[in-house]
């Protein structure tokens, strides 16, 4: 085995590794910080639907995002059921409502579903199961998710949306995220009770179950001809990869996020590349003896690769393990859904790796410059 | 990749070399000429700044040549590609008057990156490492680092370095200069050894008189000029030899070592002609050692007893002064070894020393 000279040469000085180490692992501790949120409203984005059984989903023309979506004629629902193929069709409501804290009177957002009581709106059964308690007028389910700025709610308590009391008959876990404190369920009629009968008179989307053995593609394609061009039909897989698209590259929130791990990633790298280039010129006289007793220059540039390498890699780590904590923390105290995964891990450590290769493109350079011929 | 043809190590052509470009263009080596053989050492002298360092960089393929040429080994280093001069600096050891040690590295390290360039296996490197500082005095400090070491010891670790793989030549700027009178005298001693016993070629830039002895050869630079060239110990048995020598013994030391300086030595094998009668005479020379047979055909193809000739004699003088071809053959008897003195530095010791001129004049007469 060859002497490891640039692992040597990176412990030489501990004080100025740890600083240097430092700060990258702090940039690389922000890449993950703006990719967990990145990927959570990514998540957080099609939460909503992820929730809903359906395969298809009639939606508007003019959909844009699930929170901001025109509505559709609830004839087109109708015709939808009796097309070959569809098991069930029903219309669903939403619009952002204010829940009134009971106890303090304070108002949070409050993401409302307006579901018909006769289908299977819900993956999960057992809400399913409880959706037929909805039939009775005021009532609501509300999620266990919401934000504790709900203050106290109980099942067979009162609620407060839009300044309607309600009573809740029963729970489900969503969580909305960034979208909303949290969410209620409540049928039609309720919410025609809450926003007036004008807003319950269309539909958001259409909901469609297809026959058990149809397959959706063919389905989706019987509803585009029997329906208006009004309405857009999209599979489930479809609609959701719309929604976290829209989320992530037209969402002021998403930008937001992307840029931030951007400006993380050049932090990153500006600070590799100090450390590197001041690293090098410590050692000009150092590379041009490798020079001189016969190194070639290739050998040269892999000690500053490899020191580059280990730089990010003793930030990468450290920032790892402190991101899974801070994650923890943050969901602990948010509800929001930052979760590591196997997938950002490695992006984020591509990422590292990327900081290291621009790092090294710009500082390797000067190892060109150690002259041998300078050295006598 | 080295040429065994060549009897010289380093050989140094007709080399300039200028800093800058245009207006501020400087010339700082002028012609310089150079042959050294294996196992010399050379000490170049002269005031800094009179390119002594250029010249040692140009010789180690450190530096582009830009006009006239410089073989190490028969290679011409002027043709070389990048990758080409890295591999031939391998053959070369560097000893810079500063250490330049890899700071991060300890001493054996230091010098096991020298070994790692060669095929050494790895489970002898660490042991061939504290044998090359055992040797240099440093076997207690084989795991120091070079900030704990004291500039002597750094210095030496770095010539370990330089001397570890028995390179075929070492460049050595003031190698001397950080070292006590001990472990400069060690150093020297080392690098004697190196050239003796495997034939390697050291070249010193130094002003420290106290290693001046070790030298074969003196170099001195002035101004970029090689001023002068003086193999000492061959400089000193060519005077000897000179002085038994009926037509130099009443010169000066100073003009005798003149005059040997641009002697060359040339060998002959028993039997071969070192001069043939009718041909045309361009050197002058002296016979150091073994015997030689004087032959001369007259016209009358009657050949002329031989006269035996040995060590002290001289001949082929005669061709030269009076532009004549020559007027004898002479053949080595046995193993017969000549210094010689070309034409043109004959003539010019002629004219400048007034003594040779009458020497001759002498002998002339009585040879007849």
């Amino acid at each position: 085995m060859r002497t490891p000279i640039a692992w040597f040469n990176t412990i030489q000085n501990p004080k100025r590794t740890a600083t240097a180490v430092g700060g990258i692992c702090f940039s690389v501790l922000l890449i993950f910080m703006q990719a967990g949120f990145l990927g959570a409203a990514r998540m957080n984005a099609s939460l909503a639907y992820s929730i809903l059984d359906f395969d298809l989903i009639i939606i508007s023309r003019g959909y844009l995002t699930m929170p901001r979506s025109e509505s559709i004629d609830p004839y087109r629902v109708i015709q939808a059921s009796s097309v070959p193929g569809v098991a069930q069709s029903s219309g669903l409501l939403i619009e952002g409502g204010n829940w009134r804290n009971s106890s303090t009177g304070d108002s949070s957002s409050c993401f409302v579903f307006g579901i018909s009581t006769e289908a299977r709106t819900f993956l999960d059964p057992a809400v399913n199961a409880k959706t037929p308690l909805l039939k009775d007028s005021l009532t609501a389910m509300v999620d266990l998710r919401s934000r504790p700025a709900y203050g106290p709610w109980a099942i067979g308590g009162a609620a407060n949306v839009n300044n309607q009391s309600l009573q809740v008959v029963g729970d489900y876990s969503l969580g909305m995220g960034l979208l909303a404190d949290g969410s209620v369920v409540v049928s039609h009629s309720t919410y025609a009770r809450l926003f007036g009968q004008n807003a319950a008179d269309r539909y958001n989307f259409g909901l469609v179950k297809v026959s058990p053995g149809e397959n959706p593609e063919t389905v989706a394609e019987r509803l585009r001809r029997a329906l208006a061009d009004d309405v857009v039909i999209s599979t489930k897989a479809e609609i959701m990869r719309r929604e976290e698209r829209y989320f992530v590259s037209v969402k002021p929130v998403g930008i937001m996020f992307q840029v931030g791990m951007g400006v993380a990633f050049i932090v990153g790298a500006v600070i590799l590349y100090q450390i590197l280039s001041s690293e090098i010129s410590n050692r000009m006289k150092e590379f041009a003896t490798l020079k001189a007793m016969g190194y070639t220059e290739l050998y040269i540039y892999g000690i500053g690769i490899s020191q580059g390498i280990y730089f990010s890699l003793m930030g990468y780590f450290p920032s790892l393990v402190l991101s899974f904590l801070l994650y923890r923390v943050l969901r602990s105290l948010s509800g929001f859904p930052v979760y590591m995964d196997m997938n950002r891990a490695l992006f984020v450590f591509a990422l590292t790796l990327g900081m290291c290769v621009i790092a090294a493109a710009l500082s390797l350079g000067k190892i060109k410059r150690a002259d041998p011929a300078d050295l006598f | 990749m080295p040429s065994p043809t060549t009897p010289f190590a380093v050989e140094i052509n007709d080399l300039n070399h200028h800093f800058g470009r245009g207006e501020s263009r400087k010339q700082v080596l002028y012609q310089n000429r150079l042959a050294i053989k294996p196992g010399e050492i050379v000490i170049m002298t002269g005031p800094s700044g009179s390119g002594k360092t250029t010249l040692l960089t140009l010789i180690g393929a450190l530096r582009a040549i830009q006009e006239g040429g410089i073989k190490l080994w028969g290679t011409e280093l002027a043709g070389l590609s990048p990758v080409e001069q890295v591999k031939m600096r391998r053959n070369i050891g560097f000893i810079f008057q500063a250490h330049n040690l890899f700071d991060a590295l300890t001493a054996r390290q230091n010098i096991k990156m020298a070994i790692e360039l060669t095929d050494v296996p790895a489970a002898e490197r660490d042991a061939l490492a504290d044998a090359t500082l055992a040797a240099l005095g440093l076997a207690e400090r084989v795991n120091y680092k070079p900030r704990n070491l004291s500039g002597g010891q750094r210095q030496r670790v770095a010539i370990g370095r330089a001397l570890v793989n028995r390179p075929r030549l070492i460049l050595a700027d003031e190698p001397t200069a950080a070292l006590d009178k001990d472990s400069g005298a060690n150093v020297v001693a080392l690098l004697r050894k190196l050239a003796d016993e495997n034939g390697t070629t050291v070249m010193i830039v130094t002003h420290d008189n106290r290693i001046l002895s070790v030298a074969d050869r003196l170099v001195n630079m002035i101004d970029g000029n090689i001023v002068s060239n003086i193999r000492v110990k061959e400089n000193a048995v060519i005077c000897a030899i000179l002085k038994q020598c009926t037509v130099f013994k009443d010169m000066s030391p100073s003009d005798l070592t003149d005059i040997a300086q641009k002697m060359e030595q040339e060998d002959f094998t028993p039997g071969t002609d070192i001069i043939r009668q009718g041909e045309i005479g361009d050197k002058f020379y002296v016979i150091a050692k073994g015997r030689a047979q004087i032959i001369t055909a007259s016209t009358t193809d009657v050949s002329r007893p031989v006269t035996l000739i040995k060590e002290g004699a001289f001949f082929g003088e005669v061709a030269l002064l009076r532009d004549q071809p020559r007027n004898a053959t002479v053949r080595a008897q046995e193993s017969v070894t000549t210094y010689t003195l070309s034409k043109e530095n004959f003539l010019a010791a002629v004219r400048a020393h007034k003594s040779f001129e009458e020497q001759l004049a002498t002998q002339l007469f009585h040879r007849g």
